[in-house]
């Protein structure tokens, strides 16, 4: 999957379709969009007019060398081989919650008590009926979808494998209004997504970790006094500038323990008045 | 020589029965405790704990580890008497294998109200995946139970042959026990560093991922085993009349102090490898780690270790079991915060750290909780709907509480019981002589 981070305009749509379509419980998201900025969600950093901001839609990376996989001691969680699509068994998990130690990206999210919802909400949501998955090599009976998670097992992002298995698409792709995200064969060249990860610069997250995720991300647009041209942006015509590699550092410059400060990632430069203002008082 | 009574020897005398009696039904009472607590959780799940998404693993993780730490001393006193032929240590021998024995079986025992699908334990050995160090921990953890419960019962049995008399039964069992011990000694060195190695592997979590957490976790394990076997052989002079010489604890202490100042120069080069490159991937775990909201715990650890130090080498008090057991207890106390300091602020931020955070995977409060008295500590007071969280925030709840004291508490009654009704007593030191 490949989300395009300057289409993206932090609407939550695929937070929220997501959350329907896999009928997750009360305090349960597969799927988050986070704001990269200030303290807040929607809060840029920074002082105007010098603000920056962007979103960063996070779930399951699906990585190649998936730390979760390695972990789980009983192999309820596993990497399917005909897709590479990081799955969890419903019946075989022992809620050891291990692998939710070891994700790095902190995706894995597990049922605490007996799953709840909204007190209106009295009709089926979400895919209905159980999904097993198909790929023989993956074992028997592998219930790697169904609407009614039991207490006490660990869930996370799919890529909508009921969806998939169909010929579907996942649920966000299909919700996102703006067209921010892209799934398809990465093992294709030709396919849309390898040509506009290629194009569009994409990079991986914490890919210093060596985790080889699936997903990868097209760096956003920071107006640095820069306006990017405007008009059509296909995934052919980004070419990635001075700028987006700039973010693109920033992108895969995530610190462990770093926590947004007041002042924002980056910060201000001190106006010039200021400066000025301090050498009159001296005088 | 001391003559002790047969009688005496395996039952304690009747005018201190009442104490006996006392001790086990209030072990028993807070065992009792535990297993409610237990229940409330088989009940309700894991959400009457502390733990959420993001800080997902808590008491009992760290409890476990304490407990396999808590084990090397057993095993070290028993087997290095007999790899090294450390005489002096012989007349504790079994008593540390029953130690060994009870802390492992605890240690293993904890994994279980940790578990959302406790009763799916036996996937672990219907589906083992070889790469998972859970697995590496689960079979070298077994292994390490049964040697310990082997050689305990050789021992047992070597002392039997030696009181009937049957010279050539006695050098055949020690020549076994001898034997054993030298497959023992690696397995516990083994059985520490897997168990580090569960979090040491993780790329995940900046705290653990050092190769030194083996080595660590192998020193701190020898300093609480050993503090543990002077903290019960102190108690069991004082009350069991189990007559350990005291040079054998001064000398337990004086390997103690020792193993203190391995255990903190490995803290020390872990520390100084993160500070000097002042790069803030390093840097921003262990500014965490002692200035953070449970930077307390590192503190304390420090304190106490530094304290017990003290206490261990002042040449006045090497004689007094009064400081041997402080020190004692100082160390227990150290370790257990050594793991907790490991565990939980590892967790308390994650890599991705943005607005909103991570979402803690159930509804905060609750009526269901707070009718069973439990509060969550990832209440958001300004939104109290609001189930995202940015840092991870975690207070062990009541049930937590009780089911780890309930553990605690079954191992002293086992211990208890075992030195009470096993003849794990060194009465036979005193026959030595003729």
């Amino acid at each position: 999957m490949l989300i395009d981070l300057s289409r993206c305009v932090g609407c939550q749509s695929c937070a929220v379709g997501c959350k329907v379509e896999n009928n997750e419980s009360l305090g349960i998201w597969w799927n988050r969009v986070l704001t990269v900025g200030g303290n807040a969600i929607d809060q840029p950093s920074g002082e105007f007019p010098d603000l920056q901001m962007h979103y960063l839609p996070l779930n399951c990376q699906h990585c190649e060398n998936a730390p979760c996989v390695k972990v789980c001691p009983v192999q309820a969680t596993y990497k399917r081989q005909s897709d590479g699509l990081v799955l969890v068994d419903f019946n075989r998990c022992i809620g050891c919650r291990y692998c939710m130690a070891a994700c790095p990206y902190g995706v894995r999210t597990f049922n605490w008590g007996t799953p709840e919802y909204s007190p209106g909400i009295d009709f089926p949501v979400g895919h209905q009926g159980d999904h097993f998955d198909p790929d023989p090599t993956s074992g028997q009976n592998r219930l790697v979808y169904t609407p009614n998670r039991p207490r006490g097992v660990v869930e996370k992002c799919t890529y909508c494998v009921q969806r998939v298995d169909s010929g579907v698409e996942p649920f966000c792709i299909q919700v996102c209004p703006v067209g921010a995200r892209i799934f398809g064969d990465l093992d294709d060249p030709t396919s849309i997504i390898s040509m506009s990860i290629r194009a569009g610069n994409a990079q991986q997250l914490l890919p210093e970790l060596g985790t080889n995720p699936q997903q990868f991300f097209i760096p956003p647009y920071i107006q640095k006094g820069v306006v990017p041209a405007t008009g059509n942006s296909s995934p052919s015509e980004l070419v990635p500038s001075a700028d987006m590699i700039e973010v693109a550092e920033d992108i895969g410059g995530f610190i462990p323990g770093f926590k947004p400060s007041k002042g924002g990632i980056v910060p201000p430069p001190p106006p010039p008045d200021s400066e000025e203002g301090t050498n009159e008082g001296g005088a | 020589m001391r003559e002790v009574p047969k009688m005496q020897t395996g039952i304690l005398s009747k005018n201190s029965s009442w104490r006996f009696t006392s001790l086990v039904i209030g072990l028993l009472v807070v065992v009792a405790i535990g297993i409610y607590g237990w229940i409330i959780e088989l009940e309700y799940g894991l959400i009457v704990t502390d733990m959420r998404n993001v800080v997902s693993w808590g008491l009992y993780i760290s409890l476990f580890a304490w407990f396999v730490g808590i084990s090397a001393g057993g095993l070290i006193v028993s087997s290095a008497s007999a790899v090294f032929k450390i005489q002096q240590w012989q007349p504790i021998a079994k008593l540390s294998n029953l130690i060994a024995s009870v802390a492992i079986a605890l240690a293993a025992f904890t994994i279980i109200p940790d578990l959302g699908m406790p009763l799916r334990i036996f996937d672990l050995f219907l589906y083992p995946n070889l790469t998972s160090p859970l697995i590496w921990d689960i079979t070298i953890i077994t292994t390490y139970l049964c040697i310990s419960l082997v050689e305990l019962g050789l021992l047992l049995s070597a002392d039997n042959a030696k009181k009937r008399g049957d010279e050539a039964r006695y050098v055949s069992r020690e020549k076994v026990v001898r034997g054993i011990a030298f497959v023992a000694l690696p397995v516990a060195i083994l059985t520490h560093s897997v168990t580090a190695w569960i979090f040491g592997l993780q790329i995940s979590r900046p705290l653990w991922n050092t190769a030194l957490l083996a080595p660590l976790f192998v020193a701190s394990a020898i300093v609480s085993g050993l503090a543990l076997v002077i903290f019960i052989t102190v108690l069991g002079n004082k009350y069991a009349k189990l007559g350990v010489d005291r040079t054998v604890i001064s000398g337990l202490g004086r390997l103690l102090s020792v193993v203190i100042l391995v255990d903190l120069f490995l803290l020390a080069s872990e520390y100084i490898t993160a500070v000097w490159p002042a790069t803030p991937a390093e840097v921003s775990p262990l500014i965490l780690e002692f200035f953070g909201p449970y930077g307390w715990l590192a503190w304390v650890q420090w304190i106490f270790a530094i304290s017990a130090f003290a206490i261990l080498v002042v040449p006045k008090w090497t004689r007094s079991s009064l400081a041997q057991f402080s020190a004692a207890v100082l160390l227990l106390v150290e370790v257990f915060f050594y793991r907790l300091e490991l565990i939980i602020p590892a967790f308390v931020n994650p890599l991705v750290q943005y607005p909103p955070g991570t979402s803690i995977g159930s509804t905060t409060g609750g009526e269901t909780l707070s009718g069973i008295g439990v509060t969550i500590s990832n209440v958001n007071p300004t939104s109290p709907g609001f189930s995202f969280e940015l840092a991870g925030a975690y207070f062990p709840t009541w049930v937590e509480w009780s089911i780890a004291f309930g553990l605690i508490a079954m191992g002293a009654l086992l211990i208890t019981l075992g030195i009470r009704y096993l003849p794990v007593r060194p009465v036979e030191a005193g026959q030595d002589h003729h």
